[in-house]
């Protein structure tokens, strides 16, 4: 053996951590199924993997591990100020994974979460009874696809036809499922429903492949956007997080080229902007875990976020919304604009 | 870097061999030996037997030899597996330490490819001396109380747990014959392993001592304050990923704004300094 070699990391999901809790439940053994050679270790609580201290997230996306769990009461919670509403006055989003299979440099889960495995709470039928409740007094807009990308798990997860099904009763839930995916064929084999909105997250190709990894590229997510739209589910576009990139100017216009040359504008339900933002205390672990260009930036702090700053902001915002301007009305852009300048 | 802790002399005696491995007279209270053998220099700790003292001794050694952030820690010894699961003479890798007077279990992340078989290990006070015990766990008396005084030292994906089966539980005593042995067939596979694993470093931009000597240097001349500094080196990172050239475009600025003069004249206040960070941030973002 050369002792200088470097090691090979293991295989994605090759460690299965099962909660005692969670081990017996349909869902876990679905998934246990499909992973025949993982090393399986049983533990009380996902915590005592998820929340070790001193952990090296950027080392373990090399490499993450599988954490099955039962969620201890169901994690609806409302809207988070960095996000939009797109107009809906009831605004909540849900996490029944955690962490992503996706690695982009500017993520916030980065900062968020104290380890980059992989955690699938398998009792989503508790979330559905939650929600069921919380429907009874007023409709709700419900984002399930925020701390992870659940079109890019579903083959292994199933969770979206799961999801499809609970909204197919319960008309008065508008579901919005956020994805870098290109899996047509999985999104394609899922009910074509009027409640639930498949959002893309669209960058430049430069940012695809600089920050972005293990995404599919942009023309993959346009062809992914463009079948969905012509099997009559409802589509946004999200550009967002806008990055103040070399020349970004150069780079978006030929985004919303490329985007508006595919997709034909008039079929978007509407579009999202947004500039990058952070929570103060998720840059801050973001700085220590893996100090990218995109987190050592000079930002701004308001509000406890902290952005490129109100005329940078308004000139990369500006900029975008003047070239979409082009394609589609105003009325279908929503934007989010730094808190000092609401 | 490695960092090699053993409950008993005679665990540590074939490494101390293998390494040439020479003891430091200036622990007076711990048995610690030290190699330069390459690719990484190790230290070979003895900690003595049972959790707490084991722990104890750890503690004090590695809080003077103080580890850096890519350094390796490693616990090797025996352990008995009362079932009989895993035959005598076999070396696993221990994914789950679970610690029984509290009933807390600790997880080394396992992220790297290997070549042991992998088990869970029970680390209690008092020796297992009957068969039986929980379906196929291992027993030790060291290993989760080394996982939780080497923790502060070590991030979990840099701590790896050899244990070699030496008895079924059903043994009294473990001769020093048997541990030299067992010691010496495991040491060429756990060593091989424990090298790849170490060359593993993770560095982000780290500069050579004369860039770092341009940034300190950079720093002196804006008479900066700790958080002043943060932000310097933020910038320079930022630039260096972002353009490449940091440091070229760092002397660019000393020089421009004329600041080399400042060593021979009136060194600049902090309110001025703070006033040349204001500028060095903008040229960065230009």
């Amino acid at each position: 053996m050369n002792d200088s070699a470097k090691p090979a990391y293991n295989k994605p999901f090759s460690h299965i951590y099962v909660e005692s809790a969670a081990k017996d439940h349909p869902r876990a053994k679905r998934l246990l199924a499909r992973f025949p050679d993982a090393v399986v270790i049983e533990c009380r609580d996902y915590k005592e993997i998820f929340s070790r201290p001193r952990q090296r997230p950027a080392v373990q996306r090399n490499s993450q591990a599988l954490l099955l769990a039962r969620s201890k009461q169901p994690a609806i919670h409302p809207g988070a100020a960095v996000c939009q509403s797109f107009g809906n006055e009831h605004f909540y989003y849900t996490s029944n994974v955690m962490n992503c299979v996706f690695d982009c440099e500017y993520c916030y889960l980065q900062g968020m979460y104290p380890s980059s495995h992989l955690v699938i709470f398998v009792n989503l039928e508790d979330t559905f009874a939650e929600i069921e409740r919380m429907l009874a007094a007023h409709p709700m807009y419900v984002s399930v696809s925020y701390d992870t990308d659940l079109l890019a798990i579903e083959a292994l997860t199933g969770f979206l036809a799961d999801w499809c099904a609970f909204a197919a009763e319960h008309p008065t839930l508008l579901l919005e499922v956020r994805t870098k995916a290109a899996a047509s064929g999985v999104l394609s084999a899922l009910p074509v429903l009027p409640n639930i909105i498949w959002a893309f997250t669209l960058s430049p190709q430069t940012v695809v492949q600089r920050y972005e990894h293990r995404t599919p590229p942009l023309s993959a997510r346009l062809r992914t956007a463009a079948k969905a739209l012509s099997e009559g589910r409802k589509i946004r576009l999200c550009f967002d997080p806008l990055l103040r990139i070399p020349d970004f100017r150069t780079h978006y216009r030929e985004l919303f080229r490329e985007t508006f040359a595919t997709l034909p504008p008039q079929g978007i339900t509407d579009v999202s902007l947004g500039v990058f933002r952070i929570g103060r205390d998720y840059l801050k672990a973001m700085r220590k875990n893996r100090p990218c260009d995109v987190a050592c930036y000079p930002y701004e702090l308001s509000g406890g976020v902290y952005h490129y700053g109100a005329e940078k902001t308004a000139e990369l915002l500006g900029f975008a919304k003047e070239e979409l301007k082009r394609y589609l009305p105003e009325e279908k852009l929503f934007l989010w604009e730094s808190p000092e300048n609401p | 870097m490695l960092f090699l802790a053993f409950a008993l002399y005679w665990e540590a005696a074939p490494w101390i061999r293998t390494l040439s491995a020479k003891r430091l007279p200036e622990f007076t209270k711990d048995q610690v030996f030290f190699s330069e053998a390459e690719p990484e220099p190790t230290f070979l700790i003895v900690t003595g037997t049972g959790p707490v003292p084991s722990a104890a001794a750890l503690s004090r050694v590695l809080a003077k030899l103080a580890p850096k952030e890519d350094d390796l820690f490693s616990n090797i010894g025996t352990c008995g597996c009362p079932d009989g699961s895993v035959p005598i003479g076999q070396t696993v890798l221990i994914h789950r330490l679970l610690e029984a007077a509290s009933d807390r279990s600790f997880y080394p992340d396992m992220l790297y490819v290997h070549s042991f078989p992998e088990r869970s290990l029970t680390t209690q006070a008092i020796p297992q001396r009957e068969a039986g015990g929980s379906a196929g766990m291992l027993y030790d008396m060291e290993a989760a109380a080394l996982f939780q005084a080497a923790l502060p030292f070590f991030s979990t994906e840099r701590m790896f747990f050899f244990k070699t089966v030496s008895d079924y539980g059903a043994v009294s005593e473990l001769s020093p014959t048997a541990l030299l042995s067992e010691g010496q067939e495991a040491l060429p596979a756990i060593r091989d392993t424990l090298l790849r694993f170490a060359a593993n470093r993770q560095r982000g931009a780290v500069y050579g001592p004369e860039e770092e000597a341009r940034i300190e240097e950079f720093c002196r001349l804006l008479c900066a304050s700790e958080s002043m500094r943060l932000e310097i080196r933020r910038l320079i990172t930022y630039y260096e990923l972002e353009r490449g050239y940091a440091i070229a475009m760092l002397q660019d600025f000393i020089e421009g704004h004329g600041l080399r003069s400042a060593d021979g004249g009136r060194p600049l206040s902090r309110k001025e300094g703070k006033l040349y960070l204001e500028r060095f941030r903008e040229a960065c973002l230009q």
